[in-house]
């Protein structure tokens, strides 16, 4: 049966790696990822991800690239302006690359851009990008890039990097939905999927609430249509978010987490159209 | 009731500009357009036998394989310059002519070069000649998406800077993919043309005589709320359908399909 899989943030359940996992496992998910960070002691805890997935069996299978500094500052725009900050960025997805390698992750998803005025493509953002692809291929970690508000950006790494197979798409139907209404991705970059952010909002311009699917206005029969379409094989993964809506305050973790479940096989049951 | 338009290269049926657009407008067509010409004395004539039959002259094609290929606007050096400048002839000839769009090809073939500063540079000098001279730039679909999306990017806020939907292209170049959910609001002028949608055999058909959706086709157009002329841009020597056929005929068959288009886009009795 296809894999169901989640996003996990113990800092926001204020609770260790080990425990979370432990939530999820019990929940009934088979695959998480977590967040790239930027903080000192992020190695470490790739580590004990690694270490507790193993021993839970659970399939540490994603991590998502780093987007934000350690000042809190959106930083992925930085990939396509001169100047060291943007070679430090670059720097930062290589890091976290090679800690996916050292710690058995096969996929990274990447975001290439932020906000509505973010730079255009140019030759430094793609000098980087091709340091960070050649990286994917020596390391064979796949680099899922992942829709957000522009086209053009992800359009180009598809072309420039149609023949390498560490590129592929992550396709996430919450931004699709948020930021990009009325545009859908999967015609133009289903043949590239290999991972998905499923999540739900209210279809409201940059409300991004990151809810469980069924929980807002999202059309899932429509988005599981497409996924059967591009005969799409590999994890159904929600990347939920239970402070950013409001809807699931005075939840805890293993409350969460079982709701997201049972979203996670009604998705699947859609997508796969057997019976649970 | 909405123009209907059509393509014409007067050479191809060994006529004269006069000569041709005569035919053009003896079969109903209310626009026209043909490439930019390096010789500018058959862009003069043009304009005159335009004024003459009373044809709006309504878009000229920017060149893409001369004086070199286009891919070279992304490439440095002379070769980058110097199709810079064809383009930038095309938009200042609209200008002196009054004609409203020069549609722009932003690559050609499976593998042009990347995006890049030096390509974006010119086309920042392209598209400050638009703003300049009123002129609007159709940029039109062929094979990539990105170089597209970029444009519609970059220049989101020009409003000379817009979208020539290639239907034929999208059909034979690019089949499952739509350009209009992606670029609609920017749609500007059409190149409508049929195909029988085989990857590219870009046969530039009358519109029903190959295997294209115009039901689907003329329902975008519609819903997108596009209002300027229904462009057929054919050539009869794409494909061996119209061997033998006169001018005349042709084009009256061509009007006679726009009519229906015409009729399937806005809904009413031709």
């Amino acid at each position: 049966m296809r894999k169901l899989g989640v996003s996990i943030n113990p800092d926001v359940w204020k609770m260790s790696e080990d425990k979370v996992l432990e939530v999820i496992r019990q929940a009934g998910f088979d695959a998480f990822f977590i967040g790239y960070l930027c903080r000192p002691d992020m190695e470490a805890r790739m580590a004990r991800c690694a270490e507790a997935a193993a021993r839970k069996g659970l399939w540490f299978e994603c991590v998502h690239a780093p987007f934000i500094d350690a000042a809190g500052q959106k930083s992925t725009n930085r990939l396509w302006l001169p100047g060291e900050a943007g070679d430090a960025e670059c720097a930062l997805l290589i890091s976290c690359l090679r800690s996916c390698r050292k710690n058995g992750v096969g996929t990274v998803v990447v975001h290439l851009s932020a906000g509505d005025d973010a730079p255009c493509i140019s030759d430094v953002g793609h000098s980087r990008l091709d340091r960070l692809v050649n990286e994917a291929v020596k390391e064979n970690v796949t680099l899922a890039f992942e829709n957000q508000r522009k086209l053009a950006n992800l359009a180009f790494v598809f072309e420039v990097y149609n023949d390498v197979p560490q590129v592929r798409f992550c396709w996430d139907m919450g931004h699709e939905a948020c930021f990009t209404p009325g545009r859908e991705y999967m015609p133009l970059f289903g043949d590239k999927l290999v991972y998905t952010h499923i999540h739900d909002n209210n279809c409201e311009l940059n409300r991004d609430l990151h809810m469980v699917p069924f929980d807002g206005s999202i059309d899932f029969a429509r988005r599981a249509a497409w996924l059967k379409q591009f005969d799409y094989q590999g994890t159904l993964t929600l990347e939920v978010a239970p402070k950013k809506s409001g809807r699931y305050d005075g939840w805890s973790a293993p409350q969460f987490y079982a709701h997201a479940y049972a979203a996670a096989c009604r998705l699947r049951d859609m997508v796969d159209g057997s019976a649970e | 009731m909405r123009a209907l338009g059509v393509n014409i290269e007067s050479e191809n049926w060994n006529m004269t500009e006069d000569e041709a657009l005569a035919v053009l407008r003896g079969a109903g067509f209310d626009c026209f357009f043909t490439d930019y010409y390096f010789d500018e004395s058959k862009v003069d004539r043009y304009a005159q036998a335009a004024a003459r039959h009373g044809i709006r002259w309504e878009s000229m094609h920017a060149p893409f394989t001369e004086p070199v290929n286009i891919n070279a606007i992304w490439r440095a050096g002379e070769d980058g310059d110097a199709m810079l400048d064809g383009l930038l002839r095309t938009v200042r000839a609209c200008a002196r002519y009054g004609v409203r769009v020069a549609v722009i090809h932003l690559s050609s073939g499976e593998n042009p070069p990347a995006i890049n500063d030096i390509g974006h540079r010119r086309l920042d000098l392209l598209v400050n000649e638009a703003v300049k001279t009123g002129v609007t730039l159709g940029f039109e679909n062929l094979r990539k998406l990105a170089n597209m999306a970029f444009v519609f990017e970059v220049y989101d806020k020009v409003p000379q800077v817009g979208f020539c939907w290639d239907v034929g292209h999208e059909a034979c170049f690019t089949h499952g993919r739509q350009y209009m959910p992606l670029f609609g609001d920017k749609l500007t002028y059409t190149h409508i043309h049929d195909n029988l949608c085989q990857y590219n055999g870009d046969l530039h058909m009358i519109p029903f005589d190959g295997a294209i959706d115009f039901e689907r086709v003329t329902r975008q157009l519609r819903e997108s709320g596009y209002q300027g002329t229904l462009t057929l841009e054919l050539l009869p020597d794409n494909s061996d359908r119209y061997v033998g056929v006169p001018a005349e005929e042709y084009y009256t068959r061509a009007y006679a399909v726009a009519c229906r288009l015409r009729g399937m886009v806005d809904g009413k009795a031709v």
